[in-house]
């Protein structure tokens, strides 16, 4: 029933990649989210910035704003390629307990959700090598909390 | 024992009321006749007071339009919903929020239920939820399903009285986490929802990401929502038994060379659908068997009602479902014939598409059968479990109608316990009965059923199982098709609620004698009991889950870290019941290289719902041979995996 549609959101897609290639100053389109980089891509990939997540290694392939805010598009050890919208992800914590913890974060955020009923803080950073290094302290600092890096690496499909 | 005379207790109530509103035959009436306690000019009166009612086989089948087109329709199959319509229970009361690609709230059939305060689009940050592309008319499509009002004019919903709220552009590019936190219930206009319908869904090329820090899982409070009673997500398990659209690299499986004997996409790849409260919906056609493209998995919950892949002749009657034809779910869709599914057929960007939207003569603008009934291509037709999931959203408005005091734990339990097995023997049909050969995938003519360590063959699917709380269940179709009326009737006669408060274990990690991860060996083509384990306790099961990763490092092919694509695991249960929550040769065969150390991947099974938890477990890895243009897989005939369980338990 859908092919159209496809049709439609893969143009979408490669529109708003290209974009971000563009704003990144990159000669080449970056691969849509869920592609597989080339070996000698991914070997080109690796000379690029690293972002650690826990044990996962990723490396930025570019940097760009969407209307909804910053977006970097990433590469994982595998190969795929996918993008983060800058976001940590606090949940498990009431929100009182998470705003002190992240106190010290907000100068280099663009933006902090409180989502009272979920317990969930999300937090918005200009940098993603500044939203991985608040994953990783406050990973420490919120042993009970779940704190996580989201990137996305497939877009939700009507069915 | 308990469970099987409560569920002769619903289904003797069910059959009751039924009888008493003949509801269900060919004799029915269009309205009640007792105790019909609703108001107003369509009070306890069905679907047929609408112009388009004889099209929406799914909600009276046997009255319908393709009620005698036999090689399309069996003339039975619907949602048993008629009898809860004549008792005047349509979804009043309930909220019901599509998070899809937009809903056009100006709709004539719909307006009339939506509340502007449940409203959003993520592409305008606006509370209109109306989408501008001419092709996004899915939303549209799920909204009437589950909402189209009873008012004399297009079709009817399943639930045509409830309140609807409706977000756009959930499909969108750029949709964040917070987006989708905000979505499902964090956001003012989220809050209040009774039941979510999300009608999309992932299809990851890698196994994706799954672990104890996973966000997913920092979705708990979902089950506070509804004013401490859970909100309930209902989700379409995918469209991917055949193939998966868009990425040709992955491969299905070939038992012999044949397609299509077991399902090409595993519903559980879809993260979100590991999650307890979300409810995975199958679909099934109006011969009453599996739509072909519907995706089977131990992560389905029940089954829903939509159409096969294409749709022909002037409403779908054309064609025979064995050749994946026949109606599909007749609905609301974007107003006018300049977009929507309905449309004009030379709309300007829409080449090709006649051929490609599989339009029948009632969605093709300007045609006689669209002049006379559909002149304004205001409705058209979806399927998918696209449009399955909407139907069970019905459904579950419907119950909610009925008894608002249902938990989210409550509605599921009904639903499992009062759908009804389809298909009885299609575990036997096309030799997938058979034991097949690990080694080269082939048929071998033995039906046993035995799984054993080391064995060379293992059955891929078990059909229907009826697990030792004598519940039936099967990969295609989870608890069978809902039956709305059988549902309805025990949520009325619900008066003791279980708990919705919901806690997720962490999983277990087996470990070696060094506190470290374990390395387990797998073996390639063969059956590998990977592990053990003994549970004590009263506990009784809602969910097995099983994590996978590598003690091995990423780019090291001294240590071999498993093919995933290859690699089927199953779940042995103490009381007997046998789960395959993949299968070898899976569709992460040919494009994955191997299950890296840091990676995380989970995969999770409803077949022993009910079960003592309390004994011992056995996990398997039913292997095929890895793909020979996998990397850092074929040097050994072994490889190694870390393995970690938790049983989800019921309250």
């Amino acid at each position: 029933m859908l092919p159209f549609k496809y049709i439609y959101l893969r143009s979408l897609c490669a529109l708003f990649i290209g974009l971000i290639a563009m704003t990144s100053g990159l000669a080449q389109t970056i691969p849509p989210i869920g592609s597989t980089l080339t070996a000698s891509d991914m070997e080109t990939a690796k000379t690029k910035t690293q972002i650690q997540d826990g044990k996962s290694v990723l490396w930025v392939l570019s940097t760009g704003r969407s209307s909804s805010g910053p977006l970097t598009m990433l590469v994982n050890e595998q190969g795929v390629v996918g993008r983060s919208a800058n976001e940590v992800i606090i949940a498990n914590s009431p929100i009182e307990q998470t705003k002190l913890r992240i106190a010290s974060y907000l100068s280099k955020t663009v933006s902090v959700d409180y989502v009272d009923n979920m317990k969930i803080t999300v937090l918005r950073f200009s940098a993603i090598a500044d939203a991985a290094k608040a994953v990783a302290e406050l990973r420490t600092a919120m042993p009970d909390a779940r704190i996580t890096l989201p990137v996305v690496y497939s877009i939700p499909r009507p069915r | 024992m308990r469970h099987i005379a409560y569920l002769a207790l619903v289904i003797f109530t069910a059959t009751l009321i039924s009888a008493c509103s003949g509801g269900g035959d060919s004799t029915s009436t269009t309205t009640s006749t007792s105790s019909c306690t609703e108001t107003g000019p369509y009070a306890c009166q069905t679907g047929a007071t609408e112009p388009l009612y004889t099209y929406q086989w799914a909600l009276n089948a046997p009255q319908s339009f393709f009620a005698t087109y036999t090689e399309v329709s069996d003339g039975t199959t619907d949602l048993k919903v008629e009898a809860v319509h004549k008792q005047g229970i349509k979804g009043q009361g309930v909220n019901v929020l599509v998070l899809d690609d937009g809903v056009d709230i100006n709709h004539e059939d719909l307006k009339a239920n939506v509340d502007h305060t449940m409203t959003w689009n993520f592409q305008t940050n606006t509370s209109d939820p109306t989408p501008t592309g001419i092709g996004d008319a899915h939303g549209t499509n799920a909204a009437g399903i589950i909402a189209a009002a009873q008012n004399g004019i297009g079709v009817m919903g399943i639930a045509p009285r409830v309140t609807l709220g409706a977000a756009g552009d959930m499909d969108g590019e750029g949709i964040t986490a917070l987006q989708k936190i905000l979505a499902f219930g964090g956001a003012p206009w989220s809050i209040n929802a009774h039941v979510i319908n999300y009608s999309l869904g992932i299809n990851p090329k890698e196994p994706p990401e799954y672990s104890n820090n996973s966000y997913e899982q920092g979705s708990q409070p979902q089950a506070n929502l509804r004013g401490g009673k859970g909100v309930i997500i209902v989700q379409s398990a995918g469209n991917e038994y055949v193939s998966i659209n868009g990425q040709p690299n992955r491969v299905c499986p070939k038992v012999d060379n044949r397609l299509q004997i077991v399902s090409c996409e595993n519903p559980a790849n879809d993260t979100d659908l590991l999650f307890p409260l979300r409810l995975s919906i199958a679909a099934l056609n109006p011969k009453g068997y599996r739509a072909d493209y519907s995706s089977a998995g131990s992560v389905n919950w029940v089954t829903g009602l939509s159409g096969q892949s294409s749709a022909s002749g002037k409403y779908g009657e054309e064609g025979s479902a064995e050749e994946n034809q026949g109606p599909a779910i007749f609905s609301t869709d974007l107003i006018g014939c300049e977009k929507g599914y309905a449309r004009n057929p030379d709309v300007p960007g829409t080449p090709g598409a006649l051929a490609n939207r599989n339009l029948t003569e009632f969605s093709t603008g300007g045609t006689s059968i669209n002049l006379a009934k559909n002149s304004n291509c205001n409705y058209s037709h979806m399927n998918g479990t696209s449009a399955s999931a909407p139907t069970v959203t019905g459904v579950v408005a419907l119950m909610l109608s009925a008894n608002p005091n249902l938990t989210w734990r409550d509605v599921r339990h009904i639903l499992a316990t009062t759908s009804r097995q389809v298909d009885p023997n299609y575990g036997d049909a096309y030799q997938r009965n058979e034991q097949i050969t690990l080694a080269d995938y082939r048929f071998t003519g033995n039906t046993s059923t035995t799984l054993s360590e080391g064995a060379s063959t293992a059955r891929l699917d078990y059909g229907w199982q009826t697990n030792a709380a004598g519940y039936k269940y099967s990969n295609w179709y989870g608890f069978g098709l809902v039956n709305a009326a059988a549902a309805v009737a025990a949520a009325k006669a619900t008066t003791s609620y279980k708990p919705a408060a919901l806690t997720l274990p962490e999983f277990t990690i087996f470990k070696g004698a060094d506190g470290k991860e374990e390395d387990i060996p797998v073996h390639y083509g063969k059956v590998t009991k990977l592990k053990e384990f003994t549970v004590s306790g009263t506990d009784r099961v809602d969910a097995l889950q099983v994590g996978l990763s590598s003690v091995g490092s990423a780019g090291d092919n001294n240590i071999q870290s498993i093919c995933i694509g290859s690699v089927g695991i199953y779940v042995r249960s103490p009381s007997g019941t046998v789960s395959v929550l993949s299968v070898p040769y899976n569709s992460y065969w040919n494009t994955h290289k191997k299950l890296y150390e840091k990676s995380s991947y989970a995969l999770s099974s409803y077949a022993f719902y009910g079960e003592r938890a309390s004994g011992t477990w056995e996990i398997f890895a039913v292997s095929g041979t890895p793909a020979t243009a996998s990397e850092a897989c074929t040097t050994s005939p072994i490889g190694t995996v870390s393995l970690g369980y938790r049983i989800i338990a019921l309250p």
